[in-house]
């Protein structure tokens, strides 16, 4: 851009000057030097803004004196302003975040190892640098090694700067999972998150799972929910009283939310789909995603008391595709904690040689002993408890669970396919076509599940499937997504009158 | 026969689903299933029209020792017969195939 053209655009009035600064003073330093028109622009103005300076009256019998000392002002000046722009606006500082202290996190600390050391309370940090994110393809589903990444650098985010935006640029939420983990971050972070953008879908799924509140967030755009039916977020942490022998004759907490689920699932179809509701089938296939997983959380998550805590929320929204609406499912899980390969390292004999043996046959290839461990524990018979091991039972749960996701989420339509996605520690199986389903030998052979063409331990696993992230998170995070298409919904729903719908159908 | 009423755990109809391994090893002690084994006694296992659903980690906690001593899935019924819902008979079912599936496969499978 010329310096005439530049000179051009400079604002006049005092008002449009302030806001034409205030343009460059919000963007963090160095942001605006990069991009050639807009130093442009503020040369132009910091040399009209001098020979502003200059125009004072200088005459008289110490004219040579002053002109130099106006110049010497007008330089100075200008020098200043120059500065004060390359500096940025000083961030005013959110009371909760000048008071915080360094609070030790394990999901945080696992997210950014050295927080630690560099972790500094937030009016000793540089009062100009911000930060502003960009959460795209925020999806442990599809996008597993971009949201690990976008949740480090709000970790790094959180112990350097004085102020940050995010921006959750995604059109739709197609995975509450990174949700459920930022809300497990979010009290033990610094408060120096202030603002961002949010689309009007996101914000409704967040308000509908009960995160607003957690997150912190104001949303201007969820007021009508009518179109996300939520099942609100639910947390397990053990309890520190004394535990009575007794406690696992009483219901646990995993079964009333496996039953609070399902009445939740018969509220949405019958909205949603012109009174229909779970089948006693459905109901048991829904029921068992939710309680083996669970299940698996408060026994492999914290390794000593084999009492660990999860967090567990999910949705369904009605999308439309083509011409037709499909109603797509999402669950998510999160344990902090041990990670699986962690958990399977203090199992029995059997199935800590039956790991061995399988990271000794692929060692060597593009993934870790532990995420190969990870995915050794998909298959029938694996547990990470010494006992069971020993016994012969137990370690069927996930093998379960993937079947009961392919009955749920049967479809003819492939881009509604199942998909599940498992992120423990650094490793990461992406499960979905054509790797969805455990198969048998025979009739009293275990399931398998080794993501490779021809199912077969002896090769290695697929890596486009299975693979190790960057980046750890301390402990396991299960995203599913399901579709329910009405044309299969008859095998695992019924209608509550079928009279009343023979009527309507006529 | 000794009548084994999993109505028991449900806290009065608080739950419709019994799971969780470790619930299932606690039922196991409770109702004594270890002294039932070994002796000639049977059982009858009743479990409520309200259930809807025995999930496998607590069939493998509760039955998988006794279905493993059994041998085979007719033996097991034999000592321990299931008044319950058909879908609930077809958990069973799953339950005990899963007690007696030859686990040293799984690397070889």
């Amino acid at each position: 851009m010329s310096p005439s053209v530049a000179a051009s655009m400079i604002p006049n009035s005092f008002k449009s000057i302030k806001v034409f600064l205030d343009r460059f003073r919000g963007a963090s330093p160095g942001q605006w030097s990069d991009d050639a028109e807009t130093s442009a622009l503020i040369r132009a103005y910091v040399r009209r803004y001098r020979r502003r300076l200059m125009r004072g009256a200088t005459s008289g019998r110490f004219q040579r004196t002053a002109k130099l000392a106006l110049r010497r002002f007008a330089r100075r000046k200008a020098t200043e302003l120059l500065n004060s722009i390359k500096r940025g606006r000083r961030i005013a500082l959110d009371r909760d975040a000048l008071i915080a202290r360094y609070h030790r996190s394990e999901l945080l600390d696992g997210l950014y190892p050295p927080r630690a050391q560099r972790w500094r309370i937030v009016p000793r940090r540089n009062r100009y640098q911000t930060g502003e994110l960009s959460l795209k393809d925020f999806s442990f589903i599809d996008y597993p090694q971009k949201t690990m990444d976008a949740l480090s650098q709000i970790a790094i985010l959180e112990c350097e700067v004085v102020a940050a935006k995010l921006n959750f640029d995604d059109p739709y939420c197609s995975d509450i999972g990174p949700y459920l983990v930022l809300s497990e971050m979010w009290n033990e972070m610094a408060h120096i998150f202030q603002g961002g953008r949010m689309s009007i879908p996101i914000q409704k799924v967040v308000e509908a799972v009960g995160l607003r509140k957690p997150l912190g967030m104001r949303l201007g755009g969820a007021d009508d929910l009518s179109d996300v039916w939520a099942f609100p977020m639910r947390r397990r942490r053990p309890t520190l009283a004394a535990k009575s022998p007794d406690r696992y004759l009483q219901p646990q907490p995993h079964e009333k939310l496996a039953d609070e689920f399902c009445d939740h699932i018969d509220g949405w179809l019958a909205r949603a789909a012109q009174d229909l509701c779970l089948t006693r089938e459905g109901k048991s296939k829904v029921a068992s995603i939710i309680v083996e997983l669970l299940d698996n959380a408060v026994r492999h998550s914290d390794l000593i008391s084999r009492d660990g805590s999860w967090t567990v929320t999910g949705f369904m929204a009605r999308r439309k595709d083509g011409d037709s609406h499909v109603f797509r499912c999402h669950l998510s899980f999160i344990s902090v904690g041990a990670s699986i390969a962690e958990s399977l390292a203090t199992s029995g004999p059997r199935s800590g040689g039956i790991v061995r043996e399988y990271c000794e046959r692929h060692r060597g290839g593009p993934q870790s002993d532990d995420t190969l461990a990870t995915l050794v524990a998909l298959q029938d018979g694996i547990t990470g408890v010494p006992d069971a091991d020993k016994a012969g039972r137990g370690g069927v749960g996930l093998q379960d669970v993937l079947e009961f996701i392919n009955a749920l989420g049967a479809t003819e339509v492939a881009a509604w396919a199942p998909k599940l996605t498992i992120v423990s520690g650094s490793s990461c199986i992406r499960l979905r076509e054509p790797y969805l389903l455990g198969k048998r030998e025979a009739d009293d052979a275990p399931r398998v599940l080794w993501c490779n063409a021809t199912n077969d331990a002896a090769l290695p696993p697929d890596p486009a499937f299975v693979f190790d992230l960057e980046g750890r998170l301390p402990g396991t995070v299960v995203s599913m997504s399901f579709a329910i298409d009405m044309d299969h919904l008859k095998a695992t729903v019924r209608e509550k009158d079928p009279a009343r719908a023979a009527n309507r159908r006529r | 026969m000794k009548k084994i009423q999993l109505e028991q755990l449900t806290g009065d109809g608080e739950v419709r689903n019994l799971s969780g391994h470790q619930r299932g090893l606690s039922a196991r002690a409770k109702f004594g299933l270890d002294e039932i084994d070994r002796s000639s006694e049977t059982a009858v296992v009743i479990v409520p029209e309200t259930i809807y659903l025995l999930s496998s980690s607590f069939f493998q906690g509760m039955f998988a020792a006794s279905v493993k001593r059994a041998g085979t899935r007719d033996s097991f019924l034999a000592k321990y017969q299931f008044e319950a819902p058909d879908d609930v008979l077809q958990q069973v079912d799953r339950g005990i195939r899963a007690s007696l599936m030859r686990r040293e496969d799984v690397i070889a499978a």
